[in-house]
């Protein structure tokens, strides 16, 4: 009788082990996981989200032909700062495309002017341009001027 | 009993999962709705781009570098400039101005024309050729618009600004110069700058945005209101015959009376064909006559009574203040 009940005792015993312990395990990585799905989730809506606050536009481009420059004159029209990183420039019809890396900060409602100082691209009175900025999150506004 | 324990770790164990799925399910649920309200902000600031529509019509008023711009808002939502630029073709440089070298708010409502003045650091009768453009808030631009002080000028190119039309006649843009025959001086330099009112004639072009005729009766005049405390008067400015001239004023009669057209199309869109009418210092139907009118900033308003049909109406148009110095 006594060595029924001990068996019983351990059975029991081992009965909340084993359930404390595959919880806890569960539960262990239950959390992980889910901390891991919750991070990554707010750090790609907070990208999406980074995104879809920042807007700008190149208002107004002004050429200089003897220093083959540009200046595009950019307004910050979303809700988040904007942090210009470079600039593709190319004519229209064709020929070099330049890049050049810029790192220009535009706060919210400002207007900055950016300059582009080109090596490859030639300006030319005449000529249509296709200038495009690019931020650091990806954003990017591009507009076709001609040179005077 | 034993058996009871393990049920309830268990049971608690499993609770706390559940409650760990629902805490990632809520932050999950709100971090998604934090996404939709940026999104929509984003889609709104977009739409809303998309929807302004404004033009640069015209610039005048050309004193120093003080100009007034004409932008008239064609879209769907109010407009309010940011920027002004200036690109100057002979040296190839550009300005730009922002609000604090407007005077006033720059802000134009839907359907409206309106007067943006901006004081610019260019002498701009130098014979240079300027191009303005305009930009918006929302980043849009509109222009150019060219100047150049050798290329003829409309004397003293004003608008209304349109506030408060409430009726079918509109003042549309209009050139508003006056003559000093007194002191052999030609206006405008500039427009509104009135030395003296004593023998001036107001040349206000109306456009009729009615779909059927009116006739100007002879009771209309134009008022100079308000004033500073140097001059707080009302000053009455009347209507006379459109042949009149600066050395001979003519009685306006309701028997010849001015005409405003309805539009072609016939709809309350577009506006008639506009038509100038003249408003004098003298009434010389009634010996009514305007004394001069003293240093300060005043309220212009059209007080206008018209027939359409057999119906007699009035009407008091109110467009942008004037300086009297």
């Amino acid at each position: 009788m006594s060595g029924k009940g001990v068996s019983s005792v351990v059975g029991t015993v081992l009965t909340i082990v084993m359930v404390l312990s595959l919880g806890a395990a569960a539960f262990v990585w239950a959390n992980a996981m889910l901390s891991s799905y919750v991070s990554s989730l707010e750090l790609s809506y907070q990208v999406y989200r980074n995104r879809l606050q920042e807007d700008f536009v190149i208002e107004f481009v002004h050429f200089n032909m003897s220093s083959n420059t540009m200046t595009a004159f950019v307004r910050n029209v979303g809700d988040r700062e904007v942090n210009i990183v470079s600039a593709y420039v190319t004519a229209v019809d064709g020929g070099a495309v330049e890049s050049v890396n810029l790192n220009v900060k535009v706060y919210v409602g400002q207007l900055k002017p950016v300059s582009i100082r080109l090596s490859n691209v030639k300006l030319a009175s005449g000529t249509e341009y296709r200038i495009s900025l690019v931020s650091a999150l990806g954003g990017r506004y591009t507009v076709v001027k001609e040179a005077p | 009993m034993g058996k009871g324990v393990s049920t309830v770790i268990g049971t608690l164990i499993f609770v706390l999962v559940a409650l760990l799925v629902l805490t990632t399910v809520y932050i999950s649920f709100t971090t998604f709705n934090k996404y939709v309200e940026d999104s929509m902000i984003a889609s709104q600031r977009s739409m809303e781009r998309g929807r302004e529509r404004f033009s640069l019509d015209g610039i005048s008023n050309v004193v120093g570098g003080r100009v007034n711009l004409i932008i008239e808002n064609g879209g769907q939502v109010d407009v309010k400039i940011a920027t002004v630029y200036v690109y100057v073709e002979e040296n190839n440089t550009v300005k730009y101005y922002n609000q604090s070298f407007f005077d006033g708010e720059a802000y134009i409502p839907i359907g409206m024309k309106g007067v943006l003045t901006v004081n610019t650091s260019f002498n701009l009768s130098n014979g240079n050729t300027y191009y303005f453009y305009v930009a918006s808030e929302r980043g849009n631009v509109a222009g150019p618009q060219r100047y150049s002080s050798t290329q003829p000028q409309y004397p003293g190119w004003m608008t209304a600004s349109q506030v408060a039309y409430q009726g079918p006649l509109k003042m549309d843009y209009f050139y508003f110069y006056y003559t000093y025959y007194d002191r052999g001086v030609k206006g405008p330099y500039p427009a509104w700058n009135i030395t003296s009112t004593n023998n001036i004639i107001f040349y206000v072009k109306i456009r009729n945005f009615y779909n059927t005729s009116i006739v100007l009766l002879d009771l209309s005049f134009l008022q100079l209101a308000g004033g500073t405390a140097k001059a707080s008067h009302i000053y009455n400015f009347y209507i006379v015959n459109s042949t009149s001239t600066s050395n001979k004023l003519i009685p306006y009669s309701n028997s010849k009376p001015v005409v405003l057209q309805p539009n072609p199309q016939g709809d309350y869109a577009s506006g008639g064909p506009p038509v100038t009418v003249l408003f004098a210092a003298s009434d010389p139907g009634d010996d009514n006559f305007v004394t001069n009118v003293g240093e300060g900033g005043y309220s212009v308003f059209l007080v206008l009574f018209y027939r359409i049909g057999s119906v007699t109406y009035a009407q008091t148009i109110p467009f942008q203040g004037t300086n009297v110095s």
